[in-house]
């Protein structure tokens, strides 16, 4: 088994500056506009279609769903 | 080797286990002609996501030792098979579509390859997907790691989704059938648009263990085939309780169509609509058509309507809450976001803002729905409609137009009953019924819960009198 090498100022100073970088990749990347604005209109379609149904006052919901 | 013709590859399952009784051949040379013809041909159509063919191979000497000794074990045993790549296969990598998740391994087979190793089935492959089965939505066919799943009727067509691969494969000849999944047309609609069998099971009748959760009260996994017949016995394989799924129902399926109840008086209801007004003009043809042949059979037909709700609103509203929650830990870590389509992205980013309110609300509608569904139910045994009403679009056309005003209930017929027996878990079997510009059209039985014998016994008497369950695409 090789010894660990140890780390030296320079690859230190190496490390620092790849991780701006790497950060950068790692954050998520996020859909564009139109498309994140159109899952919301869908979604918003959907949430206003559902509320407008009348639904009992002692009707649980399908927890456990079984048909 | 046994030189193989092309018929072999669109036999039934049945047949081929026929001719390996019948030691017209092992079920080694099966395997590894259908895994070879998989590896050639799987890429044509983008349904291959990985070759297991060395695993199959090994399993197949297992079964020719079992045949030699007389042991036999029903119709699927030395048969080859494949699997949508959402069904965890164990140490090989299962990527459920998606490039995030492409090195993702598991140590387990999912429940239902251990049942169908039971039944001595080989799985030679694992079939291409829309990434996360489209939970997120998605706007174009393009929407899966392995490229849009192209129609082997007409590969300039979408082979549809999300069990892209599977109903592929079984459309070219490349497996005698496969596995897929349904959350909300998944099984359905592939089958439509390949012009192959497909059976979507009562939901909770086959366990999900080992599955890629998508919507934990809608996911459901079933057969697609070259026959009902076929059907029929695969879902007598993989279905059973199974303690490790809550969804499960714990009951099991013995394929017995006998059983059921004299076809001539079967119920049967449809809307007129569906086949003449709602149906693109070029499928009304076959679709009236097959209309005439299931009326030879069944002769009490009679008008049906939905019920009106919002099924598409409800079931987009519960499987986007759901699916979002799966996975809540990939969208916050961002590994949920190099999908090959943005919009799957957005769309599960959207369903975390769904308020539970706004969720419960779906769920209670979904009683209401079941209740009304039961009513209906109580006057037919089988509703029967177009699986489609258009035919597989083309691989650049948008996914996700706006519905039109007839997708509710009394203006619809029967035009919601994807989204509208998926809320209920009830079944549905797939069955070609003939052609509009070169490619398949289908239609669709749905019955009660756990019906689907009857469903079998009315698609096994169709696919006697008609023939388009057999074509197969051109060379």
């Amino acid at each position: 088994m090789p010894d660990k090498p140890a780390l030296s100022r320079r690859s230190l100073a190496a490390l620092f500056s790849v991780a701006p970088a790497a950060v950068l990749r790692a954050q998520p990347a996020p859909a564009p506009q139109s498309e994140q604005a159109a899952a919301a209109q869908a979604l918003a379609r959907n949430l206003e279609a559902v509320s407008k149904v009348p639904v009992p006052r002692d009707l649980e919901p399908a927890f456990q769903f079984k048909p | 080797m046994p030189d193989f013709s092309e018929d072999l590859f669109f036999s039934t399952a049945v047949q081929l286990n026929g001719r390996l009784v019948a030691k017209e051949f092992s079920a080694l040379e099966l395997a590894r002609t259908f895994a070879e013809r998989l590896e050639k041909l799987g890429p044509r159509f983008n349904a291959l996501a990985l070759s297991l063919r060395e695993d199959a191979l090994v399993q197949a000497k297992k079964v020719d030792k079992e045949l030699k000794r007389g042991r036999t074990r029903g119709p699927l045993q030395g048969v080859p098979y494949a699997v949508k790549d959402l069904l965890a296969t164990a140490r090989r990598p299962t990527a459920w579509g998606a490039a995030p998740f492409a090195g993702q391994v598991f140590e387990e087979d999912a429940a239902v390859i251990r049942k169908l190793q039971k039944n001595g089935a080989l799985l030679i492959g694992k079939l291409a997907m829309v990434e996360l089965a489209g939970g997120g939505g998605y706007r174009y066919p393009s929407a899966s790691v392995n490229g849009p799943g192209l129609n082997p009727w007409d590969r300039a067509r979408w082979s549809g989704g999300s069990s892209s691969g599977s109903a592929a494969a079984v459309a070219a000849g490349l497996v005698p059938y496969a596995l897929g999944s349904e959350t909300n047309g998944s099984i359905v609609t592939p089958c439509a648009f390949c012009g192959v069998t497909g059976l979507r099971p009562t939901y909770g009748l086959v366990s999900r263990s080992g599955a890629m959760a998508l919507a934990w009260t809608m996911d459901k996994i079933g057969p697609i085939a070259r026959s009902a017949e076929d059907c029929g016995h695969i879902l007598q394989a993989i279905s059973g309780g199974d303690s490790t799924d809550p969804g499960s129902s714990g009951k099991s399926f013995r394929f017995a169509p006998d059983l059921t109840p004299p076809l001539a008086g079967l119920r049967v209801g449809y809307a007129q609509a569906d086949f003449d007004v709602h149906a693109d003009a070029p499928l009304r043809a076959p679709l009236q058509a097959a209309l005439e042949a299931i009326r030879q059979i069944t002769p009490q037909m009679s008008a049906a309507e939905l019920p009106e709700f919002p099924y598409s609103a409800l079931a987009s509203t519960i499987i986007s809450a759901e699916g979002s929650t799966v996975f809540a830990d990939q969208i916050q870590s961002g590994r949920a976001d190099q999908p090959a389509a943005r919009r799957q992205t957005a769309g599960l980013r959207a369903g975390r803002t769904i308020p539970a309110s706004a969720y419960l609300q779906a769920m209670r509608i979904r009683r209401l729905v079941q209740q009304s569904l039961t009513t209906l139910f109580s006057n037919f045994d089988v509703l029967v409609s177009p699986a489609r009403f258009s035919i597989a679009p083309g691989l650049t056309e948008a996914l996700d137009r706006p519905a039109g005003p007839s997708t509710k209930g009394t203006a619809g017929g029967l035009r919601a009953l994807v989204p509208a027996g998926n809320l209920a878990g009830l079944p549905a079997l797939v069955l070609p019924c003939g052609f509009a510009n070169g490619l398949p059209v289908s239609i669709s039985l749905v019955g009660r819960p756990y019906s689907e014998n009857t469903l079998l016994k009315l698609g096994l008497a169709f696919q006697a009198a008609t023939t388009w369950h057999t074509r197969r695409p051109q060379a």
